[in-house]
């Protein structure tokens, strides 16, 4: 690859008005779709794929591109200012962003959010271009026992996820590996944890827990509060020095940026590891190596500039797998690679011998697309930034739709929506109740990979594998991680005590207990290979979980739970649950009209007239959008 | 009166003959009845067992494109109906009203599906009305860089010899099986290698051989690293003199198992509607299909998005499907033991 190509492959990129316009126009829908809780990359791509059909390879794939390389970018603006992520890797922003919105800070939040996602995507796809003559040799590195290697490191970071309470961090991530058990096992084809429903045999899609798991619990408190944060300090929330003091920020900690911007790159390389882990993987490496672990989870920058910068730059990293072997770097790259396979575009070998220019352009477009992303959003920060400010409440009913909506079109169903609401009851107990909730998408992320590839790498190699060379740097790696966590946390036990657990804690221990020992009993009765990873995940938490339970009946405030709960939480409570019910009986178009034009006269007091038009041109949209993207069973 | 000029005369005639030529058509439009009538002015929903992207949604779609050049009063609209490895799809499409208006495509791994019954399947291809298949997927069976050197020979001289799959209970993993078992091979099968994954496991040298469709692994073959060691099934494009599983048969049992999958790899991209369909709409469905798959305008689509095009007719494809779907009870149960289920 020359630089005569790249160069060529750039201006003919840049002087086509057609190449530009789509560019815009995927630029635009990606930042959106990220910026609205609960559409996040894959969903992106699912809806555009049918619509590219028919483009040129070229055009179809610059649009493409385009537009999953910035929907993180997008995704940062809720994390930051309703806590809600806007897509899953943005989950691991949500800890520090939304602490730092909470604490006044939203400006200097996204202002540090967009310049290192920028940062992250320019590394990636520089990493894209670098590697690219090289990579036949680097990816074949990497097998079955590294990978087997590097999700326990993953697993590892649930660790420094937990904070002071890692027990419970454990637990929680020991339920996310269960629930990536659900499916059909690879090993040995049962199925498991299916109960006959075939909508369970593909697994529980990551996209709907996360949506269910961390968004609808943030959304029902974000009603219930009424309003989410007020400035409490420091500057204007989104005045220009703000945003000019985030940027600052990134520049400060240019080294954690880049060093994130690489990992995020690598970790994206490896398939199988995907977004979702690499940022929490980064999340994991700024709490080791931040000045002030103390402040980590209450609004340190570090935590913000960390994984905004892993989960942009994973997407070049994730390109060089799907563009030179074909073999997808992540879930949002296999639907990717789906719709490159529906636009007649090459992929694998042919495609890096034979079509530079392809290769090139895409290169341009991903660096392109994360500036212009990040631009966008800079100029537009001051006016984003007080939306944590002002009450949302009467939007609630399309933000909710949307996630819901979400979660039933990553899991193809609207049996979905029955496991959403599970989920996100779990979820919201446990915010509540202030249990970690970030080792739950570790787990489920990590949980396939950790499983098959430990099987792979016993099948081919035996229990010797972990004696490759380069397993052998692998572990060294994790060691020093280890050692480094345990320095970094053996300074974070001066914190105080635990407090007294209350009743919602009595409550979340005896329902984590009841999830793992139903769990341990279906498992089993599995066969010995199949129940090895649920059994053993099940009885940890099982055990955590009744430790937490006696903990509470000893000390515990056993009275507080003859208080009843306070009137606006049951009646807010009861209008989601009218939506909801209208949606899951009568669907997202005439539910969802219904439902929504009641709840904004009756609840929000809007006008019946304007009730009307508002929920039913977003049912329409959103009925238009089903009939003609997805069908559901 | 002047006598008409020749050249008038001329004119005269050939109106009159077009007249009589409009009556006769108009005659026997009225005689026997449009065939396609069902179709005309209505919606074709043509159901994909699959999430959108990725080769069966494509396929669908492009052939879609060509119904509907050869149906120009019919919307022809594509569904994706994903999960559970095709079989909510193809319970779906079992499931909707025999009318004509709809038909869907789903894998072959149905097949295997419903020989070992497995649970979920809602659906009997015996009984479903066959339009046809878009394409021939011969299997092959490919060795990496690292297997050992000497063809199937060197092959079975190996124990254990590596082959990467998709998963137990996968097509993928199940035609592995029934091949070492047709042609004498020790071989351990690992699960995890769905895809392209095998494609690299077979590049970094950990998996020794794998069994997949030409079509995937052609690149593969082509480029250098993959060495093509026999063929179930015949293509145009597989290269001239290429070995076939047959010619290696150990006994009638082994020949029975390789002209499974040989019929199987003549159903490629399979085109059906739900079972009841009324014979004369199936004809006619049967029809535009042919037309559909046959327009130059189609190929040339297909040959730009490297959709490799060689059909199958409907009725032929249904004596395949119910040559595949009288298995023999002792082959039966071997399938359902090579696809992890209970042997009894």
């Amino acid at each position: 690859m020359d630089a005569g190509t790249a160069v060529s492959a750039l201006l003919a990129l840049l002087s086509s008005p057609r190449l530009l316009g789509l560019m815009t126009l995927a630029i635009a829908t990606g930042v959106a779709l990220g910026i609205v809780p609960g559409l996040g990359g894959k969903i992106a791509l699912s809806l555009a794929i049918p619509f590219v059909f028919g483009m040129e390879p070229l055009e179809g794939a610059v649009f493409l591109v385009a537009l999953h390389a910035v929907v993180h970018t997008g995704g940062a603006v809720p994390a930051i200012l309703l806590g809600v992520p806007g897509t899953g890797p943005n989950v691991a922003t949500v800890a520090d962003g939304h602490a730092m919105a909470q604490n006044g800070e939203a400006g200097r939040a996204l202002g540090a959010a967009l310049l290192s996602s920028a940062v992250g995507g320019l590394i990636g796809a520089l990493a894209l271009a670098l590697t690219l003559p090289l990579l036949a040799q680097l990816s074949l590195l990497l097998g079955p026992p590294e990978f087997f290697l590097l999700s326990i490191l993953g697993l590892t970071t649930i660790a420094a996820l937990s904070g002071n309470h890692l027990g419970k961090g454990i637990a929680v991530g020991a339920f996310g590996l269960l629930l990536a058990c659900v499916g059909h096992d690879p090993l040995t084809g049962e199925a498991r944890f299916v109960f006959g429903q075939l909508w369970l045999w593909d697994g529980v899609d990551i996209a709907l827990a996360v949506l269910a798991f961390y968004a609808l619990p943030e959304l029902l408190d974000l009603t219930l509060e009424g309003k989410v944060s007020r400035t409490a300090r420091g500057t204007g929330p989104g005045s220009v020095s703000a945003i000019a003091e985030g940027i600052r920020d990134v520049l400060r900690r240019r080294w954690l940026t880049l060093r994130c911007a690489c990992l995020g790159t690598g970790l994206g390389a490896i398939p199988g590891v995907g977004g979702d882990a690499a940022a929490w993987i980064c999340y994991g490496h700024a709490v080791q190596s931040t000045a002030s672990p103390e402040t980590m989870g209450r609004g340190n920058v570090d935590g913000v500039i960390g994984p905004e910068a892993a989960n942009n730059a994973k997407e070049g990293g994730a390109l060089i797998p799907t563009l030179a072997f074909a073999v997808p770097g992540s879930s949002g790259m296999a639907i990717l690679l789906g719709g490159f396979v529906m636009l007649g575009v090459p992929v694998g070998p042919q495609l890096i011998a034979g079509e530079t220019d392809l290769v090139w352009s895409l290169v341009w477009v991903l660096a392109l697309a994360n500036l212009a992303a990040a631009a966008l959003l800079l100029w537009s920060a001051p006016a984003l930034a007080r939306i944590a400010h002002i009450p949302i409440a009467p939007a609630m009913p399309f933000i909710l739709q949307l996630t819901l909506l979400g979660g039933v079109i990553s899991a193809g169903t609207f049996w979905a929506l029955p496991l959403m609401i599970a989920l996100a009851g779990l979820g919201w107990l446990l915010k509540r109740t202030g249990w970690p909730r970030q080792p739950f998408v570790v787990g489920l992320v990590l949980g396939q990979l950790t499983e098959i590839s430990l099987h792979q790498s016993l099948l081919i190699w035996g229990p010797a594998f972990v004696l490759r060379p380069q397993s052998l740097v692998l572990l060294a790696l994790l060691a020093v991680g280890l050692v480094l966590y345990l320095r970094v946390s053996t300074r974070r036990r001066a914190s105080p005590e635990a407090p007294v657990p209350a009743v919602s804690e009595g409550l979340a221990a005896l329902l984590s207990l009841t999830v793992f020992s139903v769990a341990l009993f279906f498992a089993l009765g599995f066969s010995a290979t199949a129940s090895l990873l649920p059994a053993l995940v099940a009885s940890l938490g099982g055990a955590i979980a009744l430790y937490q339970l006696m903990r509470f009946l000893r000390q515990g405030d056993i009275h507080g739970a003859l208080r009843p709960p306070t009137v606006t939480a049951s009646s807010e409570v009861v209008w989601w649950a009218l939506m909801i019910t209208a949606i899951g009986a009568f669907g997202f178009g005439w539910g969802g009209f219904l439902a929504t034009a009641f709840v904004l006269a009756f609840r929000f007091q809007v006008t019946l007239l304007r009730s009307l038009t508002l929920s039913g041109g977003f049912a329409l949209l959103l009925s238009l959008l089903l009939t003609r993207a997805i069908s559901l069973g | 009166m002047t006598p008409l000029r020749p050249a008038r005369r001329g004119v005269l005639w050939c109106a009159a003959l077009c007249v009589a030529l409009v009556a006769t058509a108009a005659g026997k439009a009225l005689a026997e009845p449009d065939p396609l009538a069902f179709l005309r002015g209505e919606r074709l929903t043509y159901i994909v067992a699959t999430k959108p992207g990725g080769g069966y949604d494509a396929y669908a779609r492009l052939i879609a494109e060509a119904l509907e050049r050869q149906l120009p009063d019919t919307e022809v609209i594509v569904q994706n109906v994903p999960g559970a490895g095709h079989i909510v799809g193809t319970n779906r499409l079992a499931a909707a009203v025999p009318d004509g208006l709809t038909i869907g495509m789903f894998n072959t791994g149905l097949f295997y599906a419903q020989l070992i019954e497995r649970e979920g399947v809602a659906f009997d291809l015996a009984e479903m009305g066959w339009l046809g298949a878009a394409a021939v997927e011969p299997r092959v069976m490919i060795a990496g860089p690292s297997a050992p050197k000497g063809g199937l020979a060197a092959l079975r001289a190996t124990e254990r010899v590596i082959f990467g799959t998709k998963g137990v209970g996968t097509a993928s993993s199940a035609e592995a099986l029934l091949l070492a078992k047709a042609l004498d091979l020790d071989i351990v099968t690992v699960p995890g290698y769905g895809g392209d994954r095998a494609n690299l496991g077979l590049r970094r040298g950990e998996l020794a051989a794998t069994v997949g469709s030409w079509s995937s692994w052609r690149g593969f073959v082509e480029e250098g690293p993959g060495t093509l060691l026999l063929a179930i099934g015949t293509s145009a494009s597989l290269p001239e003199g290429t070995p076939q599983a047959a010619e290696f048969t150990q006994d009638a049992e082994g020949e029975a198992l390789v002209a499974l999958i040989q019929r199987l790899s003549r159903l490629g991209r399979l085109t059906a509607a739900p079972p009841g369909l009324p014979p004369e709409r199936l004809d006619a469905l049967r029809q535009v299909w042919q037309a559909a798959l046959t327009d130059p305008a189609f190929l040339a689509r297909a040959e730009e998005l490297r959709l490799p095009i060689e059909p199958t007719p409907g009725a032929e494809v249904a004596a395949l499907a119910r040559a595949i779907l009288a298995l023999p009870e002792n082959l039966k149960s071997l399938l359902v033991r090579s696809m992890g289920g209970d042997a009894s």
